[in-house]
């Protein structure tokens, strides 16, 4: 029992790691949350779907689809509703980005109707028994690439020249201007790669339920949310962890408190908020300015 | 090499600097000095990009660079060294020294480094170190290091002595010296007008955003109103 608690809770959590990412990268470079992002998750399960279907049964090619297409869409959703608010008080871009988050679920609804899909099988399911616990390749899957997208995206952030610049940009934008850092690029590698990691999410969950609907980004942006809250806003590692940690508290609270799973969730936000007001991880530690 | 013509700065409504007129040639250390609130730092966020609403010319080497961004004013060669450091505390050492060579693709990043450790060892032995667990005038040190990454054509520097113990800042001038003798020119914000003027080629000494005057270091040193006000000097 406790063992497939633990699993069921690192595979969610995994996912909401991924998620939170997005939150977390937007907001150390450009300092609002980005409201939108539960809705480019949905967006990425659609986008999961349709390349499933185009493609067949090929798990890496439809992972690598849903990533970029879903990455050109947060690239084009900055240019529309944020680039214009760049030098705006944050609190008008966040307006923006509900006003955003909006249009995209209320667009999936038009467009796609508020049925549930399911996604097309990309690989049998078989399931293994470690020790009393069960899981099955779906689960195996989301963990594995969730942890392979992670590793790439830290090998990204601290090793290549790119992923330097979106640190700095995220710690000091002004000084990394005057590095020859073009704020304009490192913001939209931060929208391109946290909305592919936001559609890799919504093909995994799609996966895992077997099932895409209009309003899935809802909860899930939000528990992500939490997530990047809970491992300090702004830091990457803060996030993947906090997802995890989420998504284990969350499965385990749930076994006991079955009816009280989101609000286990929720309670667990405003406890660390409560004692550790930076989060678990906090990115500004040495900043005087945010 | 650096030529401002008529520089006006303004913050909305209020104007900090009214029309200025300095110029930095090739090979000189020129320091432009004040009290607080004098517009200096205002000038220099104007000449790097940083503040936009400025009337006025820049140029650098003959070409127009006034509100241009910062990014690609750096992208001229013009490097910068902040106000308070402005150091990336939570990237080490090294990452600080090559995000100054971010906008380099030639193959001598490694060795300008290693120049930049024989101008200031300690940084050597702090390389794997947070910048934001280094002390103050190491993180000095590395924000000029950091300037010097980007192979400049020339350097502004705004108030590298704020903040530092004496013996700090004395150690700091000298490499800042140094820099400048190795053909580096450089223009620098200072309010240690006595130091400063110690260091520097020729001044420009500011107050209510305007120059007041302006001359050769020696010059400055033994005017009569710079004595007064500044040194604290009676007669």
């Amino acid at each position: 029992m406790f063992l497939q608690q633990l699993i069921n809770g690192l595979m969610l959590g995994s996912v909401y790691a991924l998620i939170a990412l997005g939150y977390t990268m937007v907001y150390g470079v450009m300092k609002f949350i980005n409201f939108a992002h539960g809705d480019v998750f949905m967006w990425g399960a659609f986008l999961g779907l349709l390349s499933a279907k185009f493609i067949g049964p090929n798990f890496i090619v439809v992972l690598l689809l849903t990533m970029l297409l879903t990455g050109v869409l947060g690239v084009v959703i900055e240019r529309i509703a944020y680039r214009p608010l760049r030098h705006a008080p944050r609190l008008v871009v966040t307006t923006s980005a509900i006003g955003m988050s909006l249009i995209l679920s209320n667009l999936a609804r038009l467009l796609i109707g508020s049925e549930t899909y399911p996604i097309p099988k990309l690989l049998a399911v078989k399931g293994f028994h470690l020790g009393n616990a069960l899981i099955n390749t779906t689960q195996i899957l989301t963990l594995v690439t969730a942890v392979v997208l992670m590793l790439l995206l830290q090998w990204f952030i601290n090793g290549t020249r790119y992923g330097k610049a979106i640190r700095a940009a995220s710690e000091d934008s002004e000084t990394a201007g005057l590095m020859g850092i073009s704020m304009d690029q490192v913001v939209m590698v931060t929208f391109f790669i946290g909305s592919a990691l936001g559609g890799a999410a919504g093909l995994l969950v799609g996966m895992y339920y077997d099932a895409v609907y209009a309003t899935m980004g809802f909860s899930a942006g939000l528990k992500a949310f939490t997530a990047a809250i809970l491992g300090g806003i702004g830091s990457i590692p803060g996030a993947m962890i906090g997802g995890l940690i989420l998504g284990v508290v969350e499965n385990f609270g749930a076994s006991v408190l079955s009816s009280y799973r989101d609000g286990i969730a929720f309670a667990v936000m405003i406890l660390v908020l409560l004692f550790k007001p930076g989060g678990l991880f906090n990115a500004f530690i040495y900043q005087k300015r945010v | 090499m650096l030529t401002v013509k008529n520089l006006e700065v303004s913050y909305g409504a209020i104007r900090a600097v009214h029309g200025i007129t300095l110029n930095v040639e090739a090979g000189e250390l020129v320091t432009l000095i004040g009290n607080n609130g004098a517009g200096k730092t205002s000038t220099l966020k104007a000449i790097t990009g940083v503040i936009s609403n400025v009337k006025g010319s820049v140029e650098l080497n003959g070409e127009n660079i006034t509100k241009m961004p910062s990014d690609k004013i750096a992208a001229k060669k013009m490097a910068m060294v902040p106000e308070g450091r402005r150091v990336f505390a939570g990237m080490n050492v090294r990452e600080n020294l090559e995000m100054g060579a971010y906008l380099r693709r030639d193959s001598e990043v490694q060795q300008d480094m290693e120049k930049v450790f024989t101008l200031f060892p300690v940084l050597k032995e702090r390389l794997k170190q947070q910048a934001g667990t280094l002390s103050g005038g190491e993180q000095q040190m590395l924000a000029i290091g950091r300037a010097i990454m980007a192979k400049p054509q020339i350097i502004l520097m705004d108030e590298p002595s704020l903040g530092l113990a004496p013996i700090v800042v004395e150690s700091i001038f000298e490499s800042i010296k140094n820099i400048n003798l190795q053909g580096i020119p450089i223009l620098m914000v200072e309010q240690n007008v006595f130091l400063a003027l110690n260091v520097a080629d020729r001044g420009y000494v500011m107050e209510n955003g305007v120059i007041a005057v302006e001359g050769m270091s020696q010059d400055l040193l033994q005017n009569e109103m710079v004595q007064r006000v500044y040194l604290g000097m009676e007669d």
